[in-house]
Formats: C-alpha cells, structure tokens, sequence
C-alpha cells in the first residue's frame, strides 16, 4: 500500500486512474485517501483541527464528523483521544474531499461494534457513489460485509483474484440439512440415489435434489430440523487457496 | 508549494514549542542581564542571545521534523506531494520566519532591559572602535540569523539521519557554546590552510 502511495522504492510499474505514479511524482495520488499503519494525527491538535488541515470543503468536513459520531469530542486535543477515537479521525481524514480511491490498513482496529458498523455503512455508502476501496484486513467476516473482489497475495504472487459475484454463483448450490433421525435420512437418500455427503452433525445435498428430499422425507415421516443454502465463507476459501498453493 | 507553506505555519502556531523558546530566550537574557556584570560587550551580544538563538533554533527546527516521524504523519505529508523538496523547504521557511522573529525580539528586549534598568550608562549611539554600540548588536544578531540559516538545514539532516530529538539538541548545545572556540582552534592548528586577511 505505501508502495501504491509512491512512498517507497520499486520496479515496475503503478497506474492510479490511468496515471502514473513514481516516487517522484505523485499528481496521480491528489484524489487518493489513505489510512496507513496508525492514523497520522497530530496530538496538539484538535481533532477539528487535524480535519481542518486537509479539507477543502467544510460542509463535507461536518458531514463526516457527524456520520462518525465524533461531535462530542472533536474539539479537544487528539492527544487525550482513545485508540477508537483516533481511528476513527484517521478514517475520517483518508474519506476527505470525495475521494476517488481510498486505501485502508486494518480500517476496524480498535473500533467497537456500533463504529465497526458505522463505518462499514460509510464505506458502501461512499463505494455506491463512486469511490473505489482497497481494503487490507485479517479480520475476514468484517471483509466479507463490504467487499466486491477479492485479492489474495502471497509470497509476493497474486494467487486469487475474483469477483465476488463469481463466488456466490458457486455457492447456492448445496444445502446443509439437518433431520430429526440423520441416519435414517442417509438410507432414504441411498434408497432414491441422492448424492450427499455428511459433515459432523449435518448433511450436504444438491440444490437441485431440495424438493425430491423435502417429499420423500415427510413421506417417511422423518422431520426436518434445518435447511439452509451454504455461503461461500471467505476463511474457507483463504484457508483452501493457501493449502493449494502450498501444495 | 503555498499549500504546504500555509498548512506548516498553521501547524507550527498550535505547536507549544514556538512559545517555550521564545520565553526561554527572554528568561535567559534576563537571568544574563541580572547575574552577569554589564558591559559594552555583553550589551553588543544581547546577553548570550546570539548562542541562544542558535541553540533554540536548532532544538525548534529538530523537533518540527521529529513530530512528523513520530505521529506517523510524515506519510501523510510525503504521499500528498510530488516532491520532498516542497515538504522540507516549508518547514525551513517556517523556522527561517521564527529565527528572525526571535533576533527582532532579543534585539528589542536588550534595549527595552537597558534603557529601564541601566539609565543610559552607554551610550547607544556613541562611535566606539570605529562603530556605534547599535551596530554592534545589530550586526552581532544579523551574524545569529545568518548562522541560523545553516543550523536549520544542519538540523534538518542531522533529524534525518538519526531520528532521535536528543541527539540533534545536544549537537546543537555543542555547535553553540562550543563552536566559535572549535573554529579557532582549528584555525591555529592549521594556519596554513586558511587564507591570510
């Protein structure tokens, strides 16, 4: 990310919106926000003050400040400011002046909930008019809420890079099933030649085959208890990625 | 470039160090002015404001750099400009403002704690070795804003290669009390090396 920044030395080459961008020149970054390893406040500064440096428009400045919940405490010096609190400023300073691309480093760290939600508003709200995010996070369910592609990088390599649409075309596909007398349901499945395959406490079954086992299960008399469609759950999808690569 | 120039000044007006240097300047010249004897030259050097100046700009020009390193914010300064240049030359220009800011008042104030305390026991304007006690400070503190250009930009490196505040303050306690004699000695050990007037 500080190498997309222009902040350190590379090979290659980085284009932000089609333009350039070097160590040396960065006219390409002016409508770029960021929020980098810790939030780049000045603790003899207010937190109004710190906004003030960069902001161009107030209204947006007010707007942001209230959207955050930062009113109560935005005029006292950044110094006293919990880690919550500076994060937030942090984020508040990266999402100044309409960006167009707005990169992240752990947005969430240190934020409680109702912020982490917030937040998280803020980010969708920002992406549907326009602004691109690069989000960098370990925390993946937070990721999952907001994200549209993902970017997997390891040992320097791009090892995953897809749309999340693709994915959720992929899941949808099987249902987890759960039944009052699992093992009586298999041997209904075996019986009908149903595919499945079982997983601790639950069974996986085809979309397709959903009506067909609903049927022949109430026709047997053994009750359902769950059935769900299977999400594509981002840690899995890490976790198997990572296992592949490693062979 | 203005940009930069403004958003450093706006900076360095909410900074407390600006103050404190400037009241150590005016207590030292007055601790000076009340413990030491009176004389033309303490007179015509401001009562150490010209080593004072040096020091205090140095620690002022050292520490402005290191806030940045230290609050992160160095990063937000770097990527929001094409060029490094920009960045450093609007905090020298900012301490380049404060140093003349401050030769003005340590000018002024020796004046001001002459004229009330000593009731013109010298005479300001008197023609002494060839020159008035006036243009004596005022060359002297003119020496001290010169001196301060390049204590800035030494200041500036030193913060740059170290990044420790410390270390570039105890520099500049040395270069200031110390570096007149420093010069000298070099001088006599080499008299060859330095042109004859």
């Amino acid at each position: 990310m500080k190498t997309i920044l222009g902040l350190m030395k590379f090979k290659g080459k980085i284009e932000v919106n089609g333009k350039n961008v070097s160590e040396n020149d960065h006219h390409a970054l002016t409508r770029v926000g960021a929020l980098i390893e810790h939030p780049a406040i000045y603790p003899f500064l207010t937190g109004m003050q710190n906004l003030t440096l960069y902001a161009h428009d107030q209204k947006d400045m007010a707007n942001l400040i209230s959207e955050l919940q930062m009113d109560s405490y935005i005029n006292n010096k950044a110094k006293g400011y919990s880690l919550g609190m500076k994060q937030k400023l942090g984020i508040a300073i990266a999402l100044l002046n309409q960006p167009q691309v707005v990169i992240l480093d752990e947005p969430m760290n240190g934020l409680d909930i109702e912020s982490t939600i917030r937040v998280r508003k803020l980010i969708k709200r920002y992406s549907d008019q326009g602004t691109a995010f690069l989000i960098s996070s370990h925390i993946l369910s937070e990721l999952q809420k907001v994200m549209t592609r993902v970017v997997l990088i390891s040992g320097g390599q791009i090892i995953f890079n897809k749309e999340v649409k693709e994915f959720e075309k992929i899941s949808h596909q099987k249902y987890h099933l759960t039944t009052e007398n699992n093992k009586l349901a298999k041997k209904i499945f075996a019986a009908y030649q149903i595919t499945f395959t079982e997983n601790e406490n639950y069974l996986i079954v085809s979309q397709n085959d959903i009506y067909k086992i609903e049927d022949l299960l109430f026709n047997e008399g053994v009750h359902l208890k769950e059935i769900l469609p299977l999400e594509a759950n981002l840690e899995r999808i890490v976790v198997d990625v990572l296992e592949k690569k490693r062979g | 470039m203005l940009i930069s120039f403004k958003q450093e000044i706006y900076k360095f007006r909410h900074e407390n160090i600006a103050l404190y240097g400037l009241i150590i300047l005016m207590v030292t010249m007055t601790y000076n002015f009340f413990t030491n004897p009176i004389t033309r030259q303490s007179l015509g050097y401001g009562f150490g404001a010209n080593e004072l100046i040096t020091l205090i700009v140095i620690t002022v020009a050292s520490a402005i750099f290191s806030m940045e390193y230290k609050n992160n914010t160095i990063i937000m300064l770097e990527y929001k400009t094409s060029s490094k240049f920009q960045i450093y030359f609007s905090k020298f220009l900012v301490v380049l403002v404060y140093s003349f800011l401050l030769t003005v008042i340590a000018f002024l104030f020796t004046l001001i704690l002459s004229v009330i305390f000593n009731t013109g026991r010298y005479d300001w304007l008197a023609v002494h070795n060839g020159h008035t006690l006036l243009n004596g400070l005022l060359t002297n503190l003119a020496g001290a804003l010169i001196y301060s250009f390049f204590s800035i930009g030494l200041s500036f490196m030193l913060i740059m290669l170290v990044k420790n505040n410390a270390v570039v303050v105890c520099f500049g306690i040395v270069l200031a009390f110390f570096g007149a004699s420093f010069s000298k000695g070099l001088m006599q050990t080499f008299p060859h090396s330095f042109p004859k007037d």
